[in-house]
């Protein structure tokens, strides 16, 4: 797996201070508006999105790169696959 | 157990502890592709009038004394309005208004929030649920 750390992101979404499903949504928000091999990072600070993006990218078929705990965040990082 | 695609809440009460899960949950649904029909009757349908008062503001007496701190922790959220429009605007979400109860309270489509797409019946709101799941709130 490509390591969040070092992934460029195209695309970063500030969803710090969203509650559950607040990030998730943001994400979905930008990969509908992505083109296809964009990589988004969402910053989140909600620990259900640490779980519920890597389930939804699995499901929606998109590329779950990783997260990176920065301080008392997240940086949530996924490509649009298709 | 076959997966369903399709869920439908009927809104039925007027208080936010009720009305934040239909926003969180139609989100979720969003999330997983899901259609959402969202049925709002009786105290609910007062919550989404255009201008609903204290209605769709207010907590449960069922929280008691927790009722203040849910208000307060509820400050840091976006609205269940704007949590149901979101939901709207990224899915296949749909909001109804129950025909019985605009008739009981002489309401017309225009008195309610936009969000609201059309008003119909038991009859027909079962109809389209009997594929799916069904929550109350």
């Amino acid at each position: 797996m490509t390591d969040p750390k070092v992934t460029v992101a195209t695309v970063e979404v500030d969803a710090r201070g969203a509650y559950c499903p607040g990030p998730m949504m943001e994400l979905i928000r930008a990969i509908r508006s992505a083109k296809v091999g964009e990589v988004i990072a969402v910053l989140s600070t909600d620990s259900g999105s640490r779980r519920d993006i890597p389930r939804w990218c699995e499901k929606a078929g998109h590329e779950f790169i990783g997260v990176d705990r920065i301080g008392d965040y997240d940086r949530i990082v996924v490509k649009k696959v298709h | 157990m076959s997966e369903s695609k399709h869920v439908s809440i009927i809104a039925f009460s007027a208080t936010v502890d009720r009305l934040y899960p239909i926003g969180i949950l139609a989100s979720g649904g969003v999330a997983n592709d899901m259609r959402v029909d969202i049925f709002f009757t009786f105290w609910g349908l007062l919550a989404v009038r255009r201008d609903p008062g204290a209605v769709g503001g207010l907590v449960s007496r069922d929280y008691g004394e927790e009722s203040e701190r849910f208000l307060t922790t509820a400050k840091d959220l976006p609205s269940w309005k704007t949590l149901i429009r979101n939901a709207k605007e990224l899915g296949d979400v749909h909001v109804k208004a129950c025909a019985m109860t605009m008739d009981l309270f002489h309401l017309e489509l225009e008195d309610l929030d936009p969000m609201v797409e059309e008003v119909v019946g038991a009859v027909e709101f079962m109809d389209s649920a009997r594929d799916g799941q069904i929550l109350v709130f």
